[in-house]
């Protein structure tokens, strides 16, 4: 099967290509996207005819690397391609002041490159790869801007964050493999038992940080100190797809158990983030947000058993979102900044981009016909039909009326105020790309019923879920426009501000308990050894290091243990005091206790 | 075992604690290969009271110890010329002063 | 006599090689003992394929020719070549140019008889052959770091040398033999058993440079030449540890020593990393992540003798374990030893950034790289023997790694170009052996069932 081959190959051969020429980065970018673009489109003709494309490659042994093109795995695909040469040709405009086009169209072809590998992977091990491969180049395009303040910090957390929850898919896939003897993923499937539950648990730990689920989703609005066409290629339709993806493909494999926490983890990040994404200052970063909230409701679909309903919401989000992305885009070249304050009337200096702006933003909330309607109707109806229904619908119809309200509110913000129009460098491409998204965004419900039957599942239908949808979107809409934010939020908003990253919840929750936790020990130590001094400083330094840094919680965690670990280290360090004598007592004295202890365990047994 | 075996372990352990104590506690690089002999030479009493006592059909004790006099002499040789190329660059085999690399 | 000669053709024609190329170097031709050292090293690995997938001995049993030992040949003496290269690039020139390379060889020897040991004494010639080369090539430069890491080395190994000869006159007295194969003699006398254990640990670990005893590594691989840095970290540590899986596999197992294993195992890498996150010489800092890597080899060793995995895993990790660390230390040649050398040099130098890249991933275990398909064997084989908790240790050791192995490769992209002078240098023979190390470092993953084919 040469044409898997082909949709992995032309983007990274034209990557290579970029790096050794060094030249010639738009032309050569564009032909890359363009041939994974036919090869998956003629990959997805084949799966509607039937055929299952295959390609085996040498791997572990009696573990080929495999991938294959079933009629999910080419959707996706082709998918990923369309979106990704649409913001393609979006960049080549956007980027056209850029100094270093070389560098940023090189790792966004690696990225699509290893997009598609992920989609594609028939085996947990290429699976994995790919899945490293795509965090370490969003790590690459956050920092793209490196020499900008905060950017190498964005990044690095982003890496941080996203690299802690990967630790869960490692985890899963040891599970799977070392349970059913096979890294063929199809195969891994049919696990059961205990091992399902345990690897759906941390297959869902691997989901939540790439799909920034709460409480690991602070690190997706901060990535948005990357270029705009990275946001939303990588953080709206495709490197945040891969969570939900991993999800949608495992769901087979996951026990009701596990479905109940897939669906209640997307409904609590649906509308926390929601909350957020309304009381957010900058528009890119209220994207982001509303990204989190939209991938919330696609777990939501999982845990209520209907992978079909999350995955068409992914198909329409994607084009949605990054039409959105786009038009933020363009306004951000316009007024040179992404706060909401500074765009106030950016929407009538270009009435055009801000119809197509404004009909990504009507799809999102769920208006019919546009795309988005169609796949929120079919998640609120899946939650009504599934077993959960009372814990998962209030749930799906909160994020939808959220929708509405944040989607609304970046509306009014950008048609009230005043014009001022400067020309901006490049906009034909960049309209370009734009139109070709919000089409995809407006027309995708039509493809909807051909994607059931490629499928062969169907979704439940429910005139109750239309309804309660409908007015659900239409309130938020409503409220969203005609209340401002403040008063929407009430007593939330300078919670919501703050990312609820969840500065007085956490810190009652987490930094408190470990200052008391620390203040007992250093009690207890005056009269006890070292050890617990050691246990109490460490409880102290979590605990300080907390409260020290800007935004506390999980992200203050995470950077207390790196710091935590620099100490240790550098306390490693010490024992290395370059006195050979004081080295080999070291030496001398462990032999002796590793001695002693061996003899002990012989003696008493 | 027989207490002319006893004997000859007893004599070999100290020599090891001997040569351990002055390997740890010697700054000079000459006094620690001193210390390294003894605990060489602890083996080798070992090694003779086990082959006399309880194997004494099987050659290998012997030819252990032989191998272990061949260590030590191309040790202490080698040890010397370190010292020497140490002495030139610096003027001493002092380990104290030697903590330039640490860290 | 001439069957059992005849499997020794690989150690016998390094012998030879090394007696033509001391000839030469005497004659004052280093140029010659170059090429017959490379031809002797190449030749000697050819031999050595027709030996894959016997399992006997010779000498009565003291010294085997197993999977074990047939693959150290296959990537000892290829990566001895690889340092040799890197040896003439940076010592090229100087006086008695050529003594480098007789002495690369023979430590090469000594390891590669460690690697095959049957019997204890082996053992002891191992390590004292693979250890008196270090010495002298640590101290080549003559100047106070290498003296001082010569002299530091050489007190680390001696006492540790005897205290093993020390332990293992118990197994003398024990098994009565001094052939390892008789080790399940101590069935019964778990005391004896234990202390000889502990002996070879010291002895063999102290080689291998395992917490805590790994002290003179770094001061070691800082102070010796960097091509002489990246020789030991690769070829006397893989021997210590292929020793060291020859002596347990005949172990009995009741005497807990996989479990004293484990432990030592996870002291090491924890350790490794811990230190290497703060060093700020990139040299020291390979240093620490050697100690650490030295650490998953043990996860091999702690299954020797109830996996099958063990074997395959250790031979494939030796393999991707040289090639990549050896490129990383070829990379640190070309660009500098301190961390600010580093800044910015990916940009400058594009196809060494990327192979330097390549190396890191590779050592953190990233798929696909050779790095990964070790580790991958080694937590398959330390879960069939029953460690899974060592496992998930050694994969959360993985992520501190990453963070250890990033700090390069961040300074390589991220931090503005300070000094414009210190452009990298380009030596053509270490360019040769990056070329070489990419190739099998990416190839290594793919050919891993080719590569163990032959095993069976």
């Amino acid at each position: 099967m040469s044409l898997i081959a082909s949709v992995i190959l032309a983007p990274l051969v034209a990557a290579v290509l970029i790096l050794l020429l060094r030249r010639a980065a738009v032309a050569l970018a564009l032909l890359g996207a363009s041939i994974a673009l036919l090869a998956s489109i003629a990959l997805l003709s084949d799966a509607f005819s039937g055929v299952t494309g295959e390609l085996l490659l040498p791997g572990l042994p009696g573990m080929p690397l495999r991938l294959i093109a079933t009629p999910l795995t080419a959707l996706l695909s082709t998918l990923v391609a369309i979106i990704a040469g649409l913001v393609l040709v979006y960049a080549v405009g956007y980027m056209r002041q850029d100094d270093e086009p070389v560098r940023f169209f090189a790792t966004l072809l690696l990225f699509i490159a290893a997009m598609q590998t992920l989609v594609l992977a028939g085996d947990w091990v290429l699976l994995l790869a790919a899945w490293e491969l795509i965090g370490l180049c969003s790590y690459l395009l956050i920092g793209f801007w490196y020499r900008r303040s905060g950017v190498g910090s964005a990044a690095s957390r982003a890496f941080l964050y996203t690299r802690s929850a990967d630790l869960g898919l490692y985890l899963a896939a040891f599970i799977l493999i070392a349970e059913a003897g096979s890294s063929d993923i199809a195969t891994t499937l049919n696990t059961g038992g205990g091992a399902a539950i345990a690897a759906g648990l941390l297959l869902l730990v691997a989901a939540m940080g790439k799909s920034a689920q709460t409480p690991l989703h602070d690190w997706l609005q901060r990535a948005m100190a990357g270029p705009t066409p990275v946001s939303a290629l990588l953080h709206s339709a495709t490197l945040v797809a891969a969570g939900a993806i991993l999800l949608i493909r495992t769901t087979p494999m996951l026990p009701a158990e596990t479905l109940l926490v897939v669906g209640v983890v997307g409904g609590i990040t649906t509308v926390v983030t929601g909350l957020i994404a309304l009381g957010e200052r900058d528009l890119k970063r209220l994207l982001a947000a509303s990204t989190s909230s939209q991938y919330g409701l696609m777990l939501v679909a999982v845990g209520a058993g209907v992978p079909l309903a999350a995955l068409l919401h992914l198909i329409a989000h994607a084009a949605i979102k990054s039409s959105l992305f786009l038009g933020a885009g363009v306004f951000q070249h316009g007024r040179e900044s992404t706060a909401l304050t500074k765009l106030q009337g950016a929407g009538r200096e270009r009435p055009r981009i801000f119809l197509a702006f404004a009909l990504a933003a009507l799809a999102l909330a769920g208006i019919p016909p546009l795309s988005g309607f169609f796949s929120k109707d079919a998640i609120i109806a899946a939650t009504l039909a599934s077993p959960t229904a009372l814990l998962l619908t209030p749930f799906a119809l909160a994020g939808t009326l959220l929708t509405g309200a944040y989607m609304a509110r970046a509306l009014r913000v950008l048609w009230h105020g005043d014009r001022q129009q400067r020309p901006i460098a490049g906009l034909g491409w960049m309209a370009a790309g734009l139109a070709g998204l919000v089409t995809l965004a407006v027309t995708l419900g039509a493809a909807f019923p051909a994607i059931e039957t490629l499928l062969d599942s169907t979704l439940p239908v429910s005139t109750l879920a239309q309804v309660l949808g409908l007015s659900a979107a239409l309130a938020g809409l409503a409220l969203g426009w005609l209340v401002p934010a403040p008063r929407l939020l009430g007593p939330l908003l300078p919670w919501a501000r703050q990312g609820f990253a969840i500065a007085g919840g956490f810190d009652a929750w987490i930094v408190r308990p470990a200052f008391a936790i620390a203040r007992g020990c250093e009690r207890v130590e005056r009269g006890l050894y070292a050890a617990v001094l050691a246990v109490g400083r460490l409880g102290l330094a979590i605990g300080q290091a907390a409260r020290r840094s800007d935004d506390r919680g999980i992200d203050g965690l995470i950077f207390a243990l790196v710091r935590g670990m620099v100490d240790l280290g550098n306390r490693a360090r010490t024992l290395q005091s370059g006195l050979i004598h004081r080295e080999m007592a070291i030496t001398v004295v462990a032999t002796a206790v590793i001695l002693s202890v061996l003899l002990a365990t012989s003696l008493f047994r | 075992m027989s207490i002319e075996l006893l004997i000859a372990l007893i004599t070999g352990a100290a020599l090891f604690g001997t040569g351990i104590y002055g390997a740890l506690s010697q700054t000079n690089l000459v006094m620690i290969m001193m210390g390294v002999e003894l605990i060489l030479a602890g083996a080798m009493i070992n090694l003779v009271a086990f082959w006399r006592y309880l194997h004494p059909d099987n050659p290998a004790g012997q030819m252990f110890v032989l191998i272990i006099m061949t260590v030590m002499a191309i040790e202490m040789a080698v040890g010397f010329g370190v010292a020497i190329a140490r002495f030139r660059a610096r003027g001493s085999v002092e380990m104290e002063e030697a903590t330039e690399l640490k860290g | 006599m001439a069957a059992e000669l005849a499997l020794l053709t690989p150690e016998i024609t390094l012998l030879l090689t090394i007696v033509f190329a001391l000839v030469a170097e005497m004659l004052r031709l280093p140029r010659i003992a170059l090429g017959v050292a490379l031809s002797g090293l190449l030749l000697a690995s050819g031999l050595s394929l027709p030996l894959l997938g016997l399992d006997s001995s010779v000498f009565g049993g003291t010294y085997r020719i197993d999977g074990l030992s047939v693959w150290a040949k296959l990537i000892l003496l290829p990566a001895t070549a690889l340092s040799i290269l890197l040896a003439r690039a940076e010592l090229g020139g100087s006086d008695r140019e050529g003594t480098v390379y007789v002495l690369l060889m023979l430590v090469t020897l000594g390891s590669l008889v460690l690697a095959s040991a049957g019997d204890t004494m082996l053992l002891v010639l191992g390590v004292l052959l693979s250890g008196l080369g270090s010495f002298a090539l640590v101290a080549y430069p003559r100047d106070d770091a290498a003296t001082e890491a010569a002299m530091k080395f050489f007190v680390f190994a001696s006492v540790t040398g005897a205290v093993m000869i020390f332990g293992l006159s118990y197994w003398f007295g024990g098994t009565g033999t001094t052939l390892l194969s008789d080790l399940s003699r101590l069935e019964d006398s778990r005391l004896i058993a234990s202390v000889g254990l502990v002996a070879v640990i010291v002895g063999l670990g102290y080689k291998a440079s395992l917490v805590p005893f790994h002290f003179w590594a770094p001061d070691a691989y800082q102070g010796a030449p960097v091509s002489i840095a990246a020789y030991m970290s690769v070829v006397p540590k893989i021997g210590a540890i292929l020793a060291l899986a020859q002596v347990v596999r005949d172990l009995p197992l009741g005497s807990d020593w996989p479990l004293l294993v484990a432990v030592i195992s996870v002291l090491t890498m924890t350790y490794g990393y811990l230190a290497a996150l703060v060093q700020g010489k990139v040299v020291r800092l390979l240093a620490y992540s050697s100690i650490a890597q030295a650490g998953y080899f043990l996860l091999a060793i702690v299954a020797v003798g109830t996996s099958p995995l063990a074997t395959t895993s250790l031979i494939i990790f030796s393999a991707a374990y040289a090639v990549m660390n050896l490129g990383a230390f070829a990379v640190v040649m070309c660009i500098g030893r301190s961390l600010d050398d580093f800044a910015a040099a990916g940009r400058r130098n594009v196809a060494i950034g990327i192979a330097m890249v390549v190396f890191l991933l590779s050592l953190a275990g990233i798929p696909p790289l050779a790095g990964f398909v070790g580790k991958f064997l080694l937590f398959g084989a330390a879960m069939d023997a029953g460690f899974t908790w060592l496992a998930i240790v050694a994969i959360l050791n993985s992520v501190l790694s990453l963070a250890v192995y990033l700090r390069i490769v961040v300074v390589m992209y991220r931090q503005a170009d300070t000094q414009a002078a210190a452009a990298p240098v380009s030596l053509p023979l270490v360019n040769l052996v990056i070329v070489v190390a990419f190739a099998f470092t990416l190839g290594i993953g793919l050919a891993a069932q080719a590569l163990l084919g032959p095993m069976g």
